[in-house]
């Protein structure tokens, strides 16, 4: 007994718009009768036996089983013969009273009933950013409001826990993998070290050394997801600087010129994109041409444009090389290098920076890659 | 020779490497665990350590402070993790230089060579190490992070050369360094190093420092001696 009772009880989305259904048809009939009332010659005196609002005892509980729930009372108009003439306007007033009442009733009811709506949007948005940089995982309340929105609000909350389980999971998993297989590679590489100088033992230790590199790759994707790395004000042509520098000590063709420019941006992720651009322009285009172009105008952007000598990228495929582990030389020889995650890894993280990266064949031969940033 | 403590967990990249190490010059000691590098360090004084982070009875990076508290001992950590955050958790909390496995090994002598004349060649080096970050003029310099901050809140990015050359101008305010010197401090293997490359690395410097240079301002030529940074440097 008592549970069905609490069952009768219990707060449902059912229960709520039959109250506001309810509770607009009270208020609809008592303003329209309000307004219409001081014309009527006196309650109970339409004696033609037809249900009618009757105000001195009110049987609003009822709805009005004669006619349209809460339309105007034209059964009574043509009543008043002579009156008809004075009824059209008063009829209309008692009808647009009510739609008046019922369009009120209808936006504070759409506003009241998806309420929980919006804070599902809502909560969904921010579990998407709690789960990248690891914040707290929003919490929908599942003690408040009509049962079909703590139901809702349940299953959020166990999804976004399992989301966030799994999210750990995979950081822990990533870690062991990098352990687990670097360390039998290191031995590889210690005991290949005593074969050398040996044609075969070399090409066994340019091996160990591409699957550290695709060890490397895989786990850079995976760690991109959880970049938490801050903002800053960077010198980006002082950067470029710094890298042509580098990678001239080492003896490879880099050379960086342009204007001066400073963006907001994640200094190391956005290195990574540069070594990565910088790489690709010197694997297969055996150097690399930076130049940082500042355009301007209220709007401005700064233009970083990547150039080589090699032989670019049929035009049909410049959109999929951006694509995880596709690799123009489909061979995956040793010579081509790499695994074909650097232009996916590039592109995500020049997103997060604000800007676009688009490639190109020159007309005078080689790709150029570009980088457009807002500068702010 | 050279005393070398190693703390490593694996027993075959033990051998292998005390091995290998040996035929460099290189004396090593071989430990498993932090305790016994606890004991080998009471035992006898090393010239340099390299050590493990994934060790069974504790984390290399707690192990490195700890060890840094106590003493300047050089230490190169060796992990399979390779994430930047670790590297510069290590290097911040007083590990002198980072190698990722599976390292060449070539590159790891090279390595401890570098750190031992890093430990040598900086004379009234303080006991605790140069401090990681230094101020001057507005500046920061994050030796750690290798990064320098504009007084205007701009991080400005230093090529390898010319964060060698300012790390070394920074430890050495008020003195005047001749190029010879410069050139000397600032060696590493596999990059060419010479008179002219200096020259050309300060005028980079100047630049990126916005600096006057030559008579006044922050790095000072001083005709037929060489290059003074005239300027205080507080951590």
């Amino acid at each position: 007994m008592k549970a069905s009772m609490r069952a009768c009880l219990t707060d449902t989305l059912g229960k709520r718009l039959f109250l506001l259904l309810w509770a607009t048809l009270v208020v609809s009939h008592l303003l329209g009768f309000w307004l219409v009332r001081p014309s009527e010659p006196g309650p109970g005196h339409h004696g033609d036996g037809r249900m009618h609002m009757v105000p001195g005892w009110f049987l609003p509980n009822l709805p009005p089983v004669m006619g349209r729930p809460g339309g105007p009372p034209a059964m009574m108009a043509p009543h008043h013969g002579n009156d008809g003439f004075h009824e059209p306007p008063r009829m209309w007033l008692d009808y647009l009273a009510r739609v008046l009442v019922m369009g009120v009733a209808a936006w504070l009811g759409s506003r009241w009933l998806t309420a929980p709506m919006r804070r599902l949007g809502a909560a969904s948005r921010e579990l998407q950013t709690a789960l990248q940089q690891g914040g707290d995982l929003p919490v929908l309340d599942e003690c408040t409001g009509p049962a079909e929105v703590r139901q809702t609000a349940r299953v959020f909350n166990d999804m976004a826990r399992g989301l966030q389980d799994q999210f750990e999971q995979r950081s822990l998993m990533m870690a062991s993998v990098s352990h687990d297989l670097r360390t039998p590679l290191t031995r590889l590489r210690m005991r290949l070290e005593t074969l050398l100088p040996d044609p075969v033992a070399e090409r066994c230790v340019q091996d160990v050394q591409d699957i550290n590199a695709l060890i490397g790759s895989v786990l850079d994707v995976l760690n991109e997801e959880r970049n938490q790395e801050a903002f800053q004000q960077v010198d980006v042509t002082a950067m470029v600087q710094a890298m042509a520098d580098d990678a001239q000590e080492l003896g490879q063709a880099v050379t960086a010129s342009g204007d001066a420019a400073t963006v907001r941006l994640q200094p190391v992720a956005f290195k990574r994109v540069l070594s990565n651009l910088i790489s690709n322009a010197l694997r297969y285009g055996r150097q690399a041409d930076i130049h940082v172009i500042r355009q301007h105008g209220h709007s401005g952007k700064l233009r970083i444009i990547i150039d080589d000598q090699g032989p670019g990228i049929p035009a049909d495929q410049q959109a999929a090389v951006f694509k995880p582990f596709v690799r123009l030389d489909t061979s995956r020889g040793r010579d081509a290098g790499g695994v074909g995650l650097g232009l996916y890894i590039a592109r995500e993280l020049v997103h997060r920076q604000g800007g676009e990266i688009t490639l190109m064949n020159r007309p005078e031969g080689g790709l150029r890659a570009e980088i457009v940033l807002p500068l702010r | 020779m050279i005393a070398c403590l190693l703390v490593e967990d694996d027993i075959e990249i033990r051998t292998l490497l005390e091995g290998y190490l040996s035929g460099y010059g290189m004396t090593v000691t071989a430990v498993s665990t932090a305790q016994a590098m606890r004991e080998a360090l009471k035992a006898q004084s090393f010239d340099v350590m390299l050590l493990d982070l994934m060790l069974p009875d504790g984390h290399g990076l707690d192990i490195c402070r700890q060890i840094r508290g106590a003493s300047v001992m050089p230490i190169i950590m060796l992990t399979a993790q390779g994430d930047p955050v670790s590297r510069v958790i290590g290097l911040e909390l007083g590990a002198d230089d980072y190698l990722g496995k599976p390292f060449e090994p070539r590159e790891l002598v090279a390595r401890i060579h570098a750190v031992l004349r890093r430990a040598r060649g900086v004379p009234g080096r303080s006991d605790k190490g140069p401090e990681p970050v230094a101020h001057f003029q507005g500046w920061v310099f994050d030796r750690v992070k290798r990064r320098l901050t504009s007084p205007d809140r701009v991080m400005v990015d230093l090529s390898s050369a010319e964060f060698r050359l300012l790390s070394v101008l920074v430890e050495h305010p008020g003195q005047v360094l001749s190029r010879d010197r410069l050139v000397d401090m600032t060696r590493m293997p596999g990059a060419l190093v010479s008179d002219r490359s200096v020259d050309l690395t300060v005028s980079r410097l100047r630049h990126k420092l916005r600096d006057a240079g030559e008579g006044g301002g922050l790095i000072r030529t001083m005709r037929g001696e060489g290059y003074l940074f005239a300027t205080q440097v507080q951590a």
